[in-house]
């Protein structure tokens, strides 16, 4: 009797534990914090890839990892298999999380800025981490840091703005306190830090000694990097605008209300601002008074990064996978073929153009996804045709 | 879940607004709204809970007399079911229909406290109300913790260290609480009863789970569970249907003294006519039949109305009625 009440008892037990599991796994958040970073790196142009707790470098002619070789050029080899050694940093010991494009230091040195709140250096020829410790950082980042001759500039995931020293990144020279995070990177021009938070305010900063010299609220979360031109700021906000700013004074020159928030940054050309919503709208304005040229309903899904501009084309990718080409003059959809991933894009799209050092038959346009089997898709950026697909 | 899960944010985030940009106030309010709002449900669970209650020391008896023959036991259960009025699932259904709901209100915390990029983009087409996206990011700081991570004792200020150690503290009190409230008194037959035994060491098992829960999710969802525990012991208290008797001997709130009033002659009589009609229809029947029912609905709403008035013990049949003296 007493064995079978335990046994009952146990049941119940394992069975509210299971109900509690479907609870909170039904409706838990999704793994992980945000999206990929994809960057070019080194004389190759090879893909730097940054993505939960691992970094790999893609070789862009073929989308296989990058092998790593010896000083006399040889490729390395596992000795036990014989495999070549490729370039992939993953952290098994520690829950590393890796969001961020990093910075290149000094020759052969990368810094990454991480999710667990530290600066992990990596180098560059060996994929090795000669300090897994890492330098402990003030908070968690998702914004790609910045540098310049003196500084590294790090916006963090909760609130503050914090210039450290470059020489040694574990001293810190400002903090510029916000109300909340700052989820992209500054823009730094002539001495001055301009940057959104989700505070809904956009900031000037400056650089030198942390001081604010002007701030403007936007009704809205600000998660995206103002865009310069022509003395005037240009960028979006979760109040379904668009502003046109002073880059001096902070005023705000013109507004444009559009259909859902805007996340990614906008993007100059030609004295057209293109830009997209999250309601899977694309827009082009006129930088004078953003009045509209055209806009188009490009994706059912919402578009999170900036729109790709490129000579003849406004490329977005959507969260409902589609990636669209549009005409850059008229809006009209471009390229139909091979449009849809069918995962989620979220992170930002790259374009990669062939240079001498890495000569490419076509300019690729580089789309991130959340999904394993398609976490890195390459398209021609002139065709639209799918190249080749990195999965993990 | 969307279908669900979106307007439960919507009303958080509006409630957000109202109540000063202030979450807990937000969090408190829309789980003391749904609380209420399904109340009709937990008093037709309960109605149906009670039911089932009356007819077990019936129950028994058929088990006692049939026990060598489980066709007509069977048979028996369901006579006396039907005798009753009494659906013997009645008490599922509407655990079922709340459960989804508690799922979304539980998913709308946890997707209006997002604090990453992750959570924010899901929250981008969750809002049903276009306006609410200029509230986003909700504030998450409350008494110095962040209401989207587990409590930290070390925390930034002495008040968010003596808040990190109560809130798992109130959560397991609570649900204690509710537990020992919502328990049934222990029977003097039911000491050795394994299911019984079960019964009661949930009160010791719920209180330490959600307290470990407390403490590994987010300070948000104690605050969920906090209130709504509390609203829930106003609710049974309210009902008549919390026993807090079983904490102070006597006490009285929301209802009548428990424990010691009784079943009239007249009920027992008819419970006794009840018993004797099945017995006699199940023994009619050749072995392992099913009884074809023959009740007709006035009939059964007349019984039904019956032995829903019973609400205490008969001292004759005191040790099998226990369970049926709480109203």
């Amino acid at each position: 009797m007493i064995r079978f009440a335990s046994l009952r008892r146990l049941t119940l037990v394992t069975a509210l534990f299971v109900l509690a599991a479907f609870i909170t796994g039904c409706v838990g958040s999704r793994v992980g914090v945000s999206w990929a970073s994809v960057s070019l790196v080194g004389d190759q142009q090879n893909i730097l890839l940054a993505y939960h707790n691992y970094i790999v470098q893609i070789d862009p002619s073929s989308g296989a990892p990058v092998q790593l070789r010896d000083d006399e050029g040889q490729v390395r080899v596992v000795p036990e298999t014989g495999e070549p050694r490729t370039w992939n940093f993953q952290d098994t010991t520690a829950p590393e999380q890796f969001y961020t494009a990093p910075l290149a230091l000094e020759e052969g040195k990368l810094l990454f800025a991480n999710y667990t709140k530290k600066l992990v250096e990596v180098n560059l020829l060996g994929a090795r981490v000669d300090n897994p410790a890492g330098i402990p950082i003030l908070d968690a980042v998702v914004a790609d840091p910045i540098v310049d001759e003196n500084h590294i500039y790090l916006a963090y995931l909760n609130k503050n703005l914090q210039a450290l020293d470059i020489d040694t990144p574990s001293v810190v020279i400002w903090t510029f306190e916000t109300e909340n995070g700052i989820w992209s990177e500054p823009l730094l021009v002539n001495g001055v830090l301009y940057f959104g938070s989700m505070d809904h305010y956009l900031y000037a900063v400056n650089a030198d000694n942390g001081r604010m010299i002007w701030k403007t609220e936007l009704g809205g979360a600000v998660a995206s990097t103002p865009v310069l031109s022509g003395g005037a700021l240009y960028i979006g906000s979760f109040a379904r605008k668009v502003f046109k700013i002073s880059q001096s004074t902070g005023e705000i020159l013109e507004e444009r209300a559009v259909d859902d928030w805007v996340w990614g940054s906008p993007v100059v050309r030609d004295g057209v601002v293109y830009t997209a919503d999250m309601g899977g709208n694309v827009y082009a304005l006129n930088t004078d008074d953003l009045s509209e040229k055209w806009r188009v309903k490009a994706a059912n899904g919402g578009i999170r990064p900036s729109p790709l501009v490129t000579e003849d084309h406004v490329i977005v990718g959507a969260r409902s996978g589609e990636v669209v080409w549009l005409d850059r003059d008229s809006g009209v959809i471009a390229l139909e073929g091979a449009r849809a991933i069918g995962a989620e894009i979220l992170g930002d799209l790259l374009l990669v153009e062939s240079t001498e050092a890495r000569p490419l038959n076509e300019p690729l346009v580089i789309v991130t996804t959340v999904a394993n089997d398609n976490l890195l898709v390459a398209y021609s950026a002139t065709r639209g045709v799918k190249m080749w697909v990195y999965k993990r | 879940m969307d279908i669900l899960l979106n307007p439960f944010v919507t009303v958080l985030a509006l409630l957000y607004q109202i109540l000063g940009n202030n979450i807990v106030l937000a969090i408190t309010a829309l789980t003391v709204i749904i609380r209420l709002a399904t109340s009709p449900l937990l008093l037709q669970q309960q109605k149906s809970t009670e039911a089932t209650q009356i007819v077990q020391p019936q129950m028994k008896k058929l088990q006692e007399k049939y026990k060598n023959d489980r066709d007509k036991l069977a048979a028996a259960q369901m006579e006396l079911y039907r005798e009753h009025g009494v659906n013997p699932l009645g008490g599922c259904f509407p655990l079922l229909i709340q459960m989804p709901i508690l799922f979304a209100l539980y998913g709308s915390i946890t997707y209006a406290l997002g604090s990453t990029p992750f959570q924010v983009v899901d929250m981008s087409r969750r809002f049903l109300i276009p306006g609410l996206e200029t509230l986003i990011p909700l504030n998450k700081t409350w008494l110095g913790l962040d209401l989207t991570h587990p409590p930290t004792f070390g925390g930034v200020s002495t008040i968010a260290t003596i808040a990190a150690i109560t809130l798992p503290v109130l959560v397991m009190l609570t649900t204690w609480l509710q537990s020992k409230l919502t328990m049934p008194p222990v029977k003097p037959e039911d000491k050795d009863n394994p299911a019984a035994a079960t019964t009661r060491s949930m009160t010791t098992i719920m209180p330490l789970m959600f307290g470990f829960f407390a403490l590994s999710f987010s300070v948000g969802i104690s605050v969920y569970f906090i209130v709504s525990n509390v609203v829930g012991i106003i609710q049974y208290t309210l009902l008549g249907k919390a026993h807090w008797d079983q904490l102070v001997p006597g006490l009285k709130i929301g209802g009548k003294v428990i424990g010691k009033s009784e079943l009239t002659p007249e009920q027992l009589r008819e419970h006794d006519a009840i018993i004797k009609r099945v017995i006699d229809k199940v023994d009619q029947m050749p072995r392992g039949g099913n009884p074809a029912a023959t009740r007709t609905p006035a009939r059964a709403e007349e019984v039904s109305a019956k032995t829903k008035s019973i609400s205490a013990p008969d001292k004759a049949d005191n040790s099998k009625l226990n369970g049926n003296k709480k109203k």
